[in-house]
């Protein structure tokens, strides 16, 4: 009778802020604000920029046209990766970020894209007490990523990523 | 003939009497050894006969002994996997008493807004909108809908900070005590890095289909694990530690990856999720308590996991 009244359980707060329930329980530790698992509605905005989750998959994202329907959404996460300058250790972006918002299957898909870049050197990922970081590895990484990014063409473990999802 | 000295001839008699003595002594002792040879070949001959029915035995005895192990491995968890799983069955069981319990506690909240009539009629005027001035909405003219609209939103945002402001309150839930058990293991795949593993009595859904479903009692219940797990990685100097969750025999698992001695990351870990579910003022109000218990990893994976090496075994016995 009172729930939309009241304080937001874990998994509403989880669906406001774009993460797994357990994930807002990890953010409520760090701020010493696990007593209750209630979460008022006006902490919320302060919890997803604490976390620093950002929403890119907005309706007006300009996707890139590609044949094959996976590929065309990594090239377009990357892109934004990019154009955002997450490029350095100093400037990485929740990791996902890049697909926050996509379906399930495409999130698995950029969540191995991401993998394959990291093992190819094109992507650094850091492990943080706010969740997995990404950036590009460097500037002149960040080149070669542009060029595959605009071309299509990436190293045969990343187009593994959608070719077996095909 | 009267006695003189000896003959030659008597010299090469007497030398040959010996000979064929001595010839004949050491015959006969060759002639026993030849039959204790005998004996003894055919005793070997016997042994080697039974030597490869020994043989077989022996690995049907190994083989028994291995099988009773694994039977052992085996048994146990399956047994422990069914006895959380009964144990999550019943926590379901609990958040239907919980949720009456909330909805009880919902009209208790209402009841002593008696004392506060303006609070109590917005109140009523937020819990009329959609039953009975929304329906009628559609006949007016888009800027009046606007207008009740707004004004709805606002009544809204009052008395969600009126709830906020308030300490959260969690109904106590009549019934006896309901006594649950997590399980924590440590798996070591190279050396000083443990992956600390927790079972947790919670359906894996709670976790798999978070957004599908109401999170009540389960939830927190994994919820109180989870913050016990990161508080212990915090306590370990790693804050940036992830706990990992997935689904195994459609229990709950949680798992962080640490790095450090075995032998003390496990207890650590239990300590704080063992604190976090003490902690937790919505499990005292249901009358959930949560005994940690750190066991053998044999024990929570399954069997075929550590499957006993034949040759192994033939070598160690070797």
């Amino acid at each position: 009778m009172l729930d939309k009244l009241k304080p937001l359980t874990l998994g509403e707060a989880a669906r406001q802020i774009g993460i797994d329930p357990f994930e807002v329980v990890r953010l409520l530790v760090q701020r010493g604000e696990a007593k209750h698992l209630r979460i008022p509605r006006s902490k919320i905005s302060e919890l997803r920029e604490f976390a620093g989750v950002e929403v890119w998959w907005t309706p007006d994202v300009a996707v890139v046209e590609d044949d094959n329907h996976l590929r065309g959404r990594a090239r377009t996460a990357l892109g934004m990766l990019l154009d955002r300058e997450h490029i350095g250790k100093d400037a990485v972006t929740r990791v996902d970020n890049l697909w926050r918002g996509l379906p399930l299957r495409e999130q698995g898909v950029l969540d191995r894209v991401v993998e394959a870049l990291a093992a190819e050197g094109m992507l650094y990922l850091t492990r943080t007490e706010r969740g997995l970081q990404v950036a590009v590895k460097n500037k002149n990484t960040a080149r070669s990523l542009r060029k595959a990014v605009k071309t299509g063409a990436f190293a045969a473990s990343v187009a593994e990523c959608w070719e077996q999802q095909a | 003939m009267g006695a003189g000295p000896r003959r030659i001839d008597n010299a090469y008699l007497e030398v040959d009497r010996w000979v064929r003595a001595a010839v004949g002594n050491a015959l006969q002792e060759f002639e026993q050894l030849t039959r204790e040879e005998d004996e003894v070949r055919a005793q070997i001959a016997e042994l080697e006969r039974k030597l490869p029915e020994l043989q077989r035995a022996q690995k049907a005895a190994k083989a028994e002994a291995r099988r009773a192990e694994q039977d052992r491995a085996r048994s146990l968890y399956e047994s422990l996997f069914d006895v959380l799983g009964e144990q999550s069955r019943a926590i379901e069981l609990r958040a239907i008493a919980v949720r009456e319990a909330e909805v009880a506690g919902d009209s208790e909240l209402l009841a002593e807004l008696v004392d506060d009539p303006a609070r109590a009629a917005a109140l009523q005027e937020y819990l009329d909108y959609k039953k009975r001035v929304l329906p009628g909405l559609n006949a007016f003219p888009d800027s009046y809908r606007g207008a009740v609209h707004e004004h709805h939103l606002a009544v809204k945002a009052e008395l969600v900070a009126y709830f906020e402001d308030r300490e959260p309150w969690y109904p106590p839930v009549r019934g006896k005590d309901l006594d649950v058990d997590v399980l924590v293991a440590v798996d070591v795949p190279e050396e000083d890095l443990a992956v600390v593993m927790a079972v947790l009595p919670i359906s894996a859904e709670v976790q798999l289909k978070w957004s599908d479903r109401h999170d009540g009692l389960a939830t927190a219940f994994a919820a109180r694990c989870v913050e016990g797990m990161y508080r212990a990685a915090i306590g370990l100097g790693q804050p940036e530690a992830q706990v990992v969750m997935g689904g195994h025999r459609g229990l709950l698992v949680a798992e962080i990856q640490l790095v450090g001695d075995p032998g003390e990351l496990g207890p650590a870990v239990a300590g704080g999720m063992q604190a976090a579910i003490g902690r937790g003022l919505e499990l005292q109000a249901a009358r959930v308590h949560g005994q940690v218990k750190v066991v053998s990893v044999d024990d929570v994976l399954p069997p075929e996991v550590f499957p006993i090496d034949d040759d192994e075994e033939d070598g160690d016995a070797g």
